[in-house]
């Protein structure tokens, strides 16, 4: 059991890396596009134990640290953790331990109701809440208020993602779903 | 059938830098990474940028190998060159504390500023791809099992390397599957269709993934792995004289960037005092 763990562990980091190269949707009037990579990100808090999940992306960032470019648009090395998107990045790891522990606590395993509800406070208004101080602390001008009005455009994409991470959660099969 | 020549991950090849190993390769890639990121002398950059340009010649990759992601890499370092001029046109001249204005509010500070960054891109891209390239996934696997890291996570990580290549040509095969169904994926449409389409490639791509963990798990499990604590590695490779030339080269570099510390009184290298 613990070779399946591992194996899905991979293929989360895998997948992961994957979605970073379809290429971000950039908007006019914030540096910080829109990607399909944190998808991967509420799919590891889902699909994953919580050490795992925190452990998965963390040795996500790690890899993108060293340099290799697994971040969407080909990005990597330390600058984009000094840039405008350093809140998102930190808030990956941290997401995807929450999901994944709330996501324990649940009482029906793989309802897409309740995965819908979890992605959604904690992969979206939680993430983009953190992305947004990120955004304040690093764009020169940017007030905290205006920071977190540029997330509303976040909001649509993100809530798409989230509704296709829970279709996808509660359609999988129990054997892979294995949260105890 | 597919054309795999796109597909971002190792094939064999012949030159020197293939038998290189993997530990040697990593270390000196993260070490002159970091270099590069933390110096902003412009003599150094072009240095390390060159030698970078002139390793991946060497290597014979193919342009058409990694042409995609290039594209990419390409489009969006130039936005955040453009988007860090945009939101503060006057920090390079604060940073090197003159001006010299070109026109409105541009000046030949930013623009030496924005030259620097510009070549951290030259320097650290080709090397990662080098790296990724070049590097054999069960080589890497054994790489950082000797550097201490524990042979299950070892392997995980040089799994979903390995994987990497995989899901890509999913990906792409489910693409045009869909496109000969009459999705169009193209720029047109706003937003939300955009990413409603996206979403259409992502979810048969995750289930296929997810579909093989079974499979590989068993395996793995009747092969017995992960039944002891300790592990011998096929690939495994001893250090040679090259290997540790290559370590000796990747430090240098590190004393170099440090030694600049000194020699320009701090990070940056000033022609504008």
């Amino acid at each position: 059991m613990k070779i399946k763990r591992l194996t899905i562990c991979a293929m989360m980091l895998a997948i992961i890396v994957v979605l970073g190269f379809f290429p971000p949707i950039p908007l006019g009037f914030i540096p910080v596009p829109i990607v399909i990579q944190n998808l991967g990100i509420l799919l590891t808090g889902l699909l994953l134990r919580k050490g795992e999940a925190f452990t998965v992306v963390i040795v996500f960032l790690l890899m993108v640290a060293a340099g290799l470019p697994f971040l969407s648009g080909g990005r990597g090395g330390l600058t984009p953790f000094f840039g405008p998107s350093v809140g998102y990045l930190l808030a990956y790891p941290i997401c995807a331990f929450l999901i994944a522990w709330a996501m324990e606590y649940v009482p029906k395993p793989n309802n897409l109701f309740t995965a819908l509800i979890v992605t959604f406070l904690i992969g979206v208004l939680l993430l983009d809440g953190i992305g947004a101080i990120g955004m304040h602390i690093n764009i020169k001008g940017m007030s905290l208020a205006s920071a977190f009005k540029a997330q509303l455009a976040f909001i649509p994409g993100d809530t798409v993602k989230a509704v296709a991470a829970s279709v996808v959660y509660s359609l999988l099969p129990l054997s892979i779903i294995d949260k105890k | 059938m597919n054309d795999s020549s796109q597909i971002i991950g190792y094939k064999p090849g012949n030159t020197f830098i293939y038998k290189i190993n993997a530990t040697a390769k990593m270390l000196f890639f993260i070490l002159v990474t970091v270099a590069c990121m933390i110096s902003y002398d412009t003599r150094f950059l072009v240095a390390i940028s060159i030698f970078s340009l002139v390793l991946f010649k060497i290597s014979d990759i193919k342009w058409k190998q990694i042409s995609f992601v290039m594209k990419f890499i390409v489009v969006f370092s130039l936005l955040n060159l453009l988007v860090v001029f945009l939101f503060d046109p006057s920090y390079g001249v604060r940073l090197y504390g003159s001006k010299t204005v070109i026109f409105g509010f541009l000046t030949w500070e930013e623009l030496f500023y924005l030259f620097n960054l510009a070549l951290k891109y030259f320097c650290t891209v080709p090397l990662a791809l080098l790296f990724l390239l070049t590097t054999n996934p069960s080589q890497f696997a054994s790489s950082l099992n000797s550097l201490g890291v524990s042979y299950r996570i070892s392997y995980a990580v040089s799994l979903a390397l390995r994987y990497i290549p995989d899901v890509q040509n999913d990906f792409n095969n489910i693409k045009i599957s869909q496109q000969a169904r009459g999705i169009d994926l193209s720029s047109k449409g706003n937003l939300i269709t955009r990413i409603k389409k996206n979403v259409q490639l992502i979810l048969p791509l995750i289930f296929s993934s997810l579909e093989r963990i079974e499979k590989v798990s068993t395996a793995m499990e009747l092969r017995r792995f992960g039944s002891r604590k300790k592990r011998t590695w096929y690939s495994y490779k001893p250090f040679k004289r090259n290997d540790y030339l290559v370590l000796a080269l990747a430090i240098s570099i590190v004393l170099i960037t440090i030694s600049l510390f000194w020699v320009n009184n701090g990070r940056f290298y000033n022609p504008f005092i």
